[in-house]
């Protein structure tokens, strides 16, 4: 019990912070932005625009390297070592302290999730519709490829409207999501505490730098390499969908093994590094 | 023959090259203060964090009530202290941030909490937040987060640093008062009245060594 107090206390004492807000700030521009032609298509049709829109942002590069970015803006504070801890740490022991941040990293992970897909049905609320299904506009553009007259920002996929119902394919996506930021986080923790912070925010950047490889290579190689690079999952609205021919994401159940083994695997190496590591204070961010 | 509470047998801390700590020993027992003096960077500091748990000694051994700190316990989770920079939830008021701290061990106690910070000085109801404290305040807060576990042992670092002469007169009672009732309390300080009237015993750390001078 106490340990699950420490970890929602960390959580609520910590997710007020100044760098939220600019994350949330950020996205509601960019969301704002990317969704004016969407908008513009659905002012000519007249007809409102369904507002589950989040997995298909999910797929967009440019939005998901901004929503990294982002991410690793807010993770700036690992590895924790923030002076205020030090009579935290005191009173909880290594492992236990520990074992409130790698459940503080979790609930923060949702919570940028959450604070993206909320924004993304926020600015499409006034010209939406909250209907159980995808609505005709997006299938509309997504058949007769309207999409691509618009030059929307973000496209939509066929084969995920038939394959899954919104608030499937919502719940996929911010599960996938969360645990993908999840992994950086915890992988950016193991590396500060086993090198430097210099070491983890370069790893988290190069998942960034992977992602772009990984949708600018030939589709066959996207197939094999998008096996290991994280960070392209959180494109899982286009799984069913086919690249020349290839179906280059790996399926959601490896998605979801892949995560959670490497997380606990994250965590392991944490709890043994911190029974050994010296407390150096920073001072408070 | 006395209880030591604190034992500590030829410790060293090298950082790299460097030996901050040299075959320190000290032997504390409950119902004494013991004052460490020194001049900044001798490793007073150093000391008190490797009795805590915060930093690994490279050779000998701490023993407090006879278990090994690194091995029969990774920190010093049953002890009050005070080093470094006093530093708290800066959006919270001294009487959240201690009731956090407090909850993290026992079981809440609002009413505990109050005469807590009554008794350092601090107004429980004040409902300004840490980070507009003074230095002053935040040395209260440092001392009543110490002291609200009413703990066995206490590890004080320049405690009196930032304090009016009012609240030096109280926290001296407080810590003779907590000396009465047996408590092991280790104190540095830089102020030669304190270790004159608070301390039954003073070690001087030089260049890492720690030798008795009363």
């Amino acid at each position: 019990m106490k340990q699950i107090y420490y970890t929602w206390r960390t959580y609520l004492n910590n997710i007020r912070h100044i760098r939220l807000l600019y994350f949330t700030i950020v996205i509601v521009v960019f969301l704002v932005r990317y969704n004016k032609l969407l908008l513009q298509y659905a002012a000519d049709m007249d007809y409102p625009v369904t507002v589950w829109v989040f997995p298909f942002l999910m797929s967009s590069f440019s939005f998901l390297v901004l929503f990294y970015f982002l991410f690793i803006y807010i993770n700036t504070d690992i590895p924790f070592m923030q002076r205020v801890q030090m009579y935290q740490i005191l009173r909880m022991g290594r492992k236990r302290w520990i074992f409130g941040q790698i459940g503080y990293l979790l609930l923060r992970s949702l919570t940028m999730v959450l604070i993206t897909f909320f924004c993304s049905v926020a600015v499409l609320l006034p010209h939406g519709e909250l209907g159980a299904g995808w609505g005709k506009l997006i299938q509309t553009a997504a058949l007769t490829g309207a999409q691509y007259e618009y030059s929307f920002a973000y496209f939509f996929f066929k084969e995920a409207f038939i394959e899954f119902t919104p608030l499937q394919l919502l719940l996929l996506t911010i599960i996938i999501c969360t645990l993908i930021t999840m992994l950086i986080s915890m992988a950016m923790l193991v590396i500060c505490l086993y090198t430097n912070r210099i070491a983890a925010v370069s790893f988290a950047v190069a998942n960034v730098i992977l992602l772009f490889v990984v949708n600018n290579i030939h589709p066959r190689m996207r197939m094999q390499m998008s096996r290991f690079v994280p960070a392209c999952w959180a494109e899982v609205a286009r799984v069913s969908t086919p690249d020349h021919n290839f179906y280059w994401l790996p399926s959601v159940s490896y998605m979801l093994t892949f995560l959670i083994i490497a997380i606990l695997i994250c965590s392991v190496l944490a709890v043994r590094k911190i029974n050994t590591i010296e407390f150096h204070w920073e001072d408070d961010l | 023959m006395q209880i030591m509470m604190i034992e500590i047998n030829n410790l060293v801390k090298a950082f790299k090259d460097n030996r901050v700590l040299n075959e320190v020993t000290i032997r504390c027992c409950p119902g004494k203060i013991y004052g460490i003096v020194g001049y900044n960077g001798s490793g007073k500091t150093v000391l008190f964090k490797c009795i805590l748990g915060f930093l690994k000694p490279t050779s000998g051994e701490i023993l407090v009530d006879g278990k090994q700190i690194g091995k029969d316990l990774d920190m010093l989770t049953s002890a009050g202290a005070i080093i470094e920079e006093p530093s708290f939830l800066k959006n919270k008021t001294a009487y959240q941030n201690l009731l956090f701290l407090y909850r993290l061990r026992n079981k809440p106690n609002k009413n505990h909490i109050i005469r807590v910070l009554e008794t350092v000085g601090l107004d429980p109801k004040l409902k300004r937040h840490v980070g507009k404290f003074s230095l002053g305040m935040k040395q209260r807060l440092a001392i009543a987060q110490a002291i609200m576990e009413e703990p066995e042992i206490l590890i004080l670092d320049e405690p009196m640093n930032g304090l009016d002469k009012n609240g030096i007169k109280q926290m001296r009672e407080l810590f003779l008062q907590m000396k009465s009732e047996e408590k092991t309390i280790l104190l540095a300080s830089h102020n030669k009245e304190d270790i004159d009237v608070l301390c039954d015993e003073v070690y001087e750390m030089d260049k890492g060594v720690l030798t008795q001078i009363r």
